[in-house]
C-alpha cells in the first residue's frame, strides 16, 4: 500500500542545511497498524508529513497506492489526499467556528458528496464515535476527549484506506487517551490502515509494529503479536 | 459548500467584534460616499440628455479678440444671428433665440406671483423636447399675446391644467392668452423655465436685437442629420465678419451635451474645465475613501491572517483546493461588504437632504429602477472584491505543511505591503487635509478681500412695475429713514455688470487699439452708496446738468487708456462725448476668478436695481420701512430684496461646496484611517505581547515601550506625508492659479498637515500601545 525507499527530506535555510529524513526505507501493508516513534526532532512527524501528502520529499522514491508521488504537485497530492488519507492530530485541529456537525462534514464537502448524503454519513460516525448528542456544539463547548473522538469522527467520515494520526493521545489524560486508542484499534479491525506517530510505549503497542527512528533514520522495526494490544 | 462557506464568515465576524466593527464602520462610510458622489455624477451626466436630437443641437458663442490679447467668449450673440443662420447655411436645419431667463409677475384673480421662464422663437420647442401635453406647441411662441405655461404653473394660478384659452396678466400691464400647457421641465435640464414667452413680446421693448454689433441673447441651432460638426464648416466659423460690423470675432459651435458640463473658455478655447473638473475632483475623491476602506479590510485580514492559517491548513487536508479557499476568503470580504452596503443605503437615504441642499443637487435612491440597484451592488461588490482579493490569495496561498510546522509566518513581502498600504491611506489623508485646508484659507482670503466697495449692510432691489417712473420719490423717501444712509441705482448687480464695449476713444488713443471696458449707468450717490474711493475728481452731481454726458473712470480704465491725468480728458463712449469728472479707485465689477476690468461710469437713468447702504443696528426694522414705501408706491409688486454680502458669496459658491464637502471628505477618510490604524495598532499589541514582557522584565519603562510601538506607525504616517505634500503642493498651487487674488502656498501650513494627521495618528494608537506597554510582566510570559 505505501513503499517509500531511500526517502531523504532536507530543510534549507540561508545558512543551515538539516537532515531530517535520511535514506529511509518503510513498506506498510494494507490493514496494518504502524506506530512510529522516536525522541523529538528525530524525524517522524516528516515522515508523517510526507506519507500524508502534506509535504514532499527531497529524494527517493514514494510509492503511494501504486501512484510515485514523490514528485507530485500540490494539486495532485490533495486529490490523493482528499479521498484516501484521514488525519487525527495531538491538538485536534478544529474548526473553532463550526460546530461538531460541520467540522465532520468538512472533507464531504471537499469530495462534493450530496447534502442528504453528508448527514447520514456524518451522523453515522458521529453515532459511532457517541458524539451524536454533541452534534451542535463548537469545539470549545467539548473536552479534550470529546473533541479528538470528533476529529477521529473527522478523519474516518470519508471511509479513508488510511489513516494518520500524530500523537493522537498527546492532549489528552490516560482515560480519554485509552478510548481513542481503543476506537483506532476498532478502525484497524475494520480494514483500515493506521499509521500512528507517539511517544507513548503504551499506545504505541497498540499497534501491530513499532517502527523506531533517531536522527531521521528508522534504527528498529519490531511486530508485536495481536494479544499484545488488547 | 455554500452554507458551511457562510456560516465560517459569519461566525468569525461574530467572534471578531472589534475587526468587524472596524470594517464595517470603514466600509460603510466608504461605500455611502462613493454611493453618494456617483449617484451624483450620474445626475451630472443625465443633464441636458433627454433630447432626442441631442447631438445635432449647439449653442453658439462668440470669441471677441482684442488689441490688448484678451479673447472673450461669449454665449451672447446679435439678435440677427438665429435667423440669418437658417437662412443662409443649409446644414442648420432649426435656430431659436432664447432670452437669460426672465422673472415675471404673473397674476390670475388674486394670485399674485413672480416666476421665471424665457422669451423664445418657435425652434425653441422643435429643437428641445420640452412636451406640450395640451394646446398649441410650437406655432404659440409665434406671435405676441400668448404664452406657454408648465402644468405647475397652471396648478398653482388655477388648481388645475385644463387652462388653454385661458388669459393671465403679466407684469400687472397687460393679458395673455394661455396657448398651451407643458409638462413640468425635468430636474437635469440647464433650461429652468415655468412659462415661455414669443421672443417677439421681447423684440418690441429691446430695438438692440434688430442690430448686428449688438450681442445680448443667446442662440441655439439644430443641424440637419446629414450635417457635419458646425465647427468643421470653416467660412461659418467667419460669418459674423461678413454679415456685421464685428470684424473681431468669429463663431463657435458647442454641443449640447458640453454645454452643462464644459464651460471654461480662455484665449477663445476650451480649456478642459467647467463642471467637469468637479466631477473629476469627486470621482477621484470617492475611489480615495473607498480605497482607504478597503485598504482598512486588507490589512487586517493579512495581519491577522495567522489567526486563520489553521483554519486554512484544516481545510486544505480536508481536501480544499487553494481556489476553494479564494472563493472562500473573497465570499467572507463581499458578505462584508453586502452588509456594509445595507447599512450605506439606509446613510445615503438618510444624507440625501442636506446633500441635495448642499449640491443644490435633485438626486434620490428610485428602487424601482433597475439601474440604481445595479449601480448600488455593483459599487458594494467591487468594494468588496476590492477589498477582498489580496486577502484571499495571501491566506490562501499557505501550504499545510507551513501550517502544521508553524511555519505559517508572513514573510517580509506582506510586511511591507502592509506598511505601503498604511502609507498610502496616510498619503491621501494628508492630502485631503492640504487641500481642505489651502481651501478654507483661500475661500476666507476672499471673504475678507478689499473689494473696493463695501459689501456689508448694502442691499439691492428689482426694479419693476411702476418704480422706474416714481424713483426720485421713493429714493427721497427711503433717505430720509433713519436706517438709510444713501440711495443710488444702476441697471446691473455690483457683483456681476453686464455691459460692455470696446467702442470707446480717448485722447491719444492708437486707431488699431480695441480694448473692452465695462460700462456701467448709475444715479446719483453711487459712489457713497456702493461704498467705493474716489481717488480724484467728483462724482456724478445734480448740480452740473453736464454730467448725464459725463464719465467716471476706474484706475484700471485710466491706466489702459495711458492717461497720466485722467480727469479733465474728454473721451467718447458708444459716440456719446463727455469729460472724465473723476477716477475711482478700482471695485470689484465680478468675481476675483477674472482679472480687474477697465471701467467707465456714466449718469444715465437706466435703472434695473436700486442700491441701498443702511446705517441701522435694527435691520429688520428698517427693512420694515423700506418694504412699507415701495408697496406705496409699487403696491402690485412683491416686496423683494438681496443683502450684497450675501449674494457675492454665491459667486464662490461652487468654490465654497467644494470646500464643505472636502473639509467633510478629509475628516472621513481621517477617521477610517484612524480605524484601521487602530485595528492594526490593537492586533500588533496583542502579537507583541510576549515580546513586551520580556523588554518589560529586561528593565524598559511604560514611556519607552509606547515609543517602540507607536514609532512604527508614525514612522508610516511621516512617509505618507513625504509623498502627499509634493503632489498637494502641485495640485493646489494649480487650484489657487485659477484666482486672480490667492494666499500663497506657505511652508507651515503643510507643516499644520503633517502635525495634524501625525497628532491623529498618534492619539488613535496611544490607548493600545499605552494598555500594552502597561500589562503585567507575568501574565505577558504567562499569556505566551
Amino acid at each position: 500500500m505505501i513503499r517509500i525507499e531511500k526517502l531523504k527530506k532536507v530543510y534549507r535555510t540561508e545558512d543551515v542545511e538539516t537532515t531530517a529524513l535520511n535514506e529511509v526505507d518503510i513498506t506498510i501493508n494494507q490493514g496494518e497498524f504502524v506506530s512510529i516513534m522516536g525522541p523529538s526532532g528525530c524525524g517522524k512527524s516528516t515522515l508523517l508529513n510526507i506519507l500524508g501528502l502534506i509535504d514532499n520529499p527531497s529524494g527517493g522514491a514514494y510509492h503511494f497506492l501504486d501512484h510515485e508521488v514523490s514528485k507530485y504537485s500540490e494539486r495532485q497530492r490533495s486529490m490523493l489526499r482528499k479521498n484516501n488519507i484521514g488525519f487525527i492530530f495531538q491538538s485536534f485541529n478544529l474548526i473553532d467556528e463550526l460546530t461538531v456537525f460541520e467540522n465532520v462534514e468538512l472533507p464531504l464537502i471537499y469530495t462534493k458528496v450530496s447534502s442528504r448524503d453528508r448527514k447520514t454519513r456524518v451522523e453515522e460516525v458521529l453515532e459511532r464515535m457517541n458524539m451524536m448528542h454533541r452534534r451542535n456544539h463548537f469545539p470549545q463547548q467539548l473536552s479534550g476527549g470529546q473533541q479528538q473522538r470528533v476529529a477521529v469522527a473527522r478523519a474516518i467520515v470519508n471511509n479513508p484506506k488510511i489513516i494518520l494520526a500524530d500523537e493522537p493521545t498527546g492532549n489528552l489524560d490516560s482515560a480519554n487517551g485509552n478510548d481513542v486508542m481503543k476506537t483506532l484499534v476498532h478502525l484497524n479491525d475494520e480494514g483500515a490502515t493506521i499509521i500512528m506517530v507517539t511517544h507513548s510505549q503504551f499506545c504505541a503497542e497498540f499497534g501491530n509494529r513499532i517502527i523506531r527512528m533517531l536522527d531521521g533514520q528508522v534504527v528498529t522495526e519490531n511486530l508485536l503479536s495481536k494479544a499484545a494490544r488488547l | 459548500m455554500l452554507r458551511n462557506y457562510l456560516l465560517t464568515s459569519l461566525r468569525n465576524l461574530y467572534k471578531n467584534k472589534l475587526y468587524t466593527i472596524v470594517n464595517l464602520l470603514g466600509l460603510t462610510i466608504g461605500l455611502s460616499c462613493v454611493m453618494l458622489i456617483s449617484l451624483w455624477i450620474l445626475e451630472q451626466y443625465s443633464f441636458d440628455n433627454f433630447h432626442p436630437n441631442g447631438d445635432r443641437i449647439y449653442r453658439v458663442l462668440e470669441n471677441q479678440y482684442y488689441s490688448d490679447g484678451f479673447v472673450l467668449t461669449t454665449s451672447a450673440t446679435p439678435g440677427q444671428l438665429a435667423a440669418s443662420l437658417k437662412t443662409n447655411w443649409p446644414e442648420i436645419a432649426l435656430s431659436s433665440r432664447v432670452t437669460w431667463g426672465d422673472e415675471k409677475l404673473f397674476k390670475v384673480d388674486n394670485k399674485v406671483f413672480k416666476e421665471k421662464g424665457y422669451h423664445a422663437d418657435p425652434d425653441f420647442l422643435r429643437i428641445f423636447n420640452f412636451p406640450v401635453i395640451a394646446g398649441e406647441g410650437a406655432d404659440a411662441l409665434e406671435e405676441p399675446g400668448k404664452i406657454l405655461i408648465t402644468t405647475k404653473m397652471a396648478e398653482k394660478y388655477f388648481g388645475h391644467t385644463d387652462v388653454v384659452g385661458q388669459m393671465i396678466r403679466v407684469d400687472n400691464e397687460r393679458e395673455v392668452q394661455i396657448a398651451g400647457v407643458m409638462a413640468d421641465v425635468p430636474d437635469n435640464t440647464s433650461f429652468k423655465f415655468d412659462f415661455l414667452l414669443p421672443l417677439k413680446d421681447y423684440e418690441k421693448n429691446n430695438d438692440w436685437l434688430k442690430n448686428w454689433n449688438s450681442n445680448g441673447i443667446r442662440t441655439f441651432l439644430m443641424t440637419t442629420p446629414q450635417s457635419p460638426n458646425l465647427n468643421e464648416i470653416p467660412d461659418l466659423k467667419e460669418y459674423l465678419k461678413t454679415v456685421s460690423d464685428q470684424d473681431n470675432a468669429d463663431l463657435l459651435f458647442q454641443g449640447l451635451a458640453d454645454m452643462y458640463l464644459r464651460y471654461d473658455y480662455k484665449d477663445g478655447k476650451y480649456q478642459g474645465g467647467g463642471r467637469i473638473t468637479y466631477i473629476r475632483l469627486f470621482a477621484i475623491i470617492a475611489l480615495f475613501i473607498i480605497l482607504i476602506a478597503c485598504i482598512n479590510f486588507m490589512n487586517l485580514s493579512t495581519a491577522r491572517a495567522s489567526t486563520r492559517t489553521k483554519e486554512v491548513g484544516i481545510r486544505r487536508v480536508s481536501g480544499a483546493t487553494r481556489g476553494m479557499l479564494i472563493r472562500q476568503f473573497l465570499g467572507e470580504s463581499l458578505l462584508l461588504s453586502i452588509f456594509a452596503g445595507v447599512f450605506a443605503v439606509v446613510l445615503v437615504q438618510l444624507s440625501l437632504p442636506a446633500f441635495n441642499e448642499l449640491f443644490d443637487a435633485h438626486i434620490y435612491l428610485d428602487f424601482s429602477k433597475v439601474g440604481v440597484w445595479s449601480l448600488l451592488l455593483g459599487i458594494t461588490l467591487l468594494a468588496g472584491f476590492l477589498a477582498g482579493s489580496y486577502p484571499a490569495f495571501f491566506l490562501s496561498r499557505f501550504q499545510p505543511i507551513e501550517i502544521f510546522n508553524k511555519l505559517g509566518k508572513q514573510g517580509k513581502g506582506a510586511n511591507w505591503f502592509r506598511k505601503g498600504l498604511v502609507v498610502t491611506q496616510f498619503a491621501i489623508a494628508t492630502f485631503l487635509i492640504v487641500g481642505t485646508m489651502v481651501i478654507y484659507l483661500q475661500m476666507n482670503h476672499i471673504r475678507h478681500q478689499n473689494l473696493g466697495f463695501q459689501k456689508e449692510n448694502f442691499i439691492y432691489m428689482p426694479v419693476n412695475g411702476t418704480l422706474w417712473d416714481k424713483y426720485d420719490l421713493v429714493k427721497t423717501e427711503l433717505t430720509n429713514l433713519p436706517g438709510v444712509q444713501s440711495v443710488s441705482a444702476s441697471n446691473g448687480l455690483i457683483y456681476q455688470w453686464g455691459n460692455n464695449t470696446s467702442s470707446v476713444s480717448w485722447p491719444g488713443k492708437d486707431p488699431e487699439a480695441s480694448i473692452l471696458f465695462q460700462t456701467i449707468p448709475v444715479e446719483l450717490d453711487f459712489m457713497e452708496t456702493i461704498g467705493a474711493d474716489l481717488v480724484d475728481g467728483r462724482d456724478f452731481s445734480a448740480a452740473f446738468p453736464a454730467d448725464s454726458t459725463n464719465f467716471i473712470v476706474n484706475e484700471r480704465a485710466a491706466e489702459m487708456m495711458g492717461l497720466q491725468q485722467a480727469v479733465g480728458e474728454r473721451i467718447t463712449v458708444q459716440g456719446d462725448e463727455g469729460q472724465i469728472i473723476g477716477m475711482v479707485k478700482n471695485f470689484r465689477t465680478n468675481s476675483l476668478h477674472v482679472e480687474q476690468e477697465p471701467v467707465i461710469l456714466m449718469h444715465r437713468p437706466w435703472k434695473n436695481f436700486i442700491f441701498a447702504r443702511l446705517n441701522t443696528d435694527d435691520t429688520q426694522q428698517t427693512l420694515g420701512q423700506i418694504e412699507k414705501i415701495l408697496a406705496t408706491h409699487n403696491p402690485a409688486y412683491p416686496f423683494e430684496f438681496s443683502f450684497v454680502d450675501k449674494e457675492y458669496e454665491k459667486l464662490y459658491r461652487t468654490e465654497a461646496r467644494v470646500g464643505t464637502l472636502s473639509r467633510l471628505f478629509a475628516i472621513l477618510s481621517i477617521f477610517i484611517s484612524c480605524l484601521g490604524l487602530f485595528g492594526l495598532a490593537t492586533f500588533t499589541a496583542q502579537q507583541r505581547t510576549k515580546e513586551i514582557g520580556i523588554r518589560k522584565v529586561m528593565g524598559a519603562s511604560i514611556s519607552q515601550l509606547s515609543t517602540l510601538l507607536s514609532g512604527e506607525f508614525l514612522k508610516l504616517v511621516i512617509v505618507g506625508f513625504v509623498i502627499a505634500a509634493p503632489v498637494a503642493w502641485l495640485v493646489m498651487h494649480d487650484w489657487l492659479e485659477r484666482f486672480v487674488s490667492h494666499i500663497e502656498l506657505s511652508w507651515w501650513i503643510f507643516i499644520m498637515a503633517a502635525v495634524l494627521s501625525i497628532s491623529i495618528a498618534l492619539l488613535t494608537i496611544s490607548l493600545q500601545t499605552i494598555r500594552a506597554a502597561s500589562i503585567n510582566p507575568v501574565k505577558a510570559l504567562r499569556y505566551e
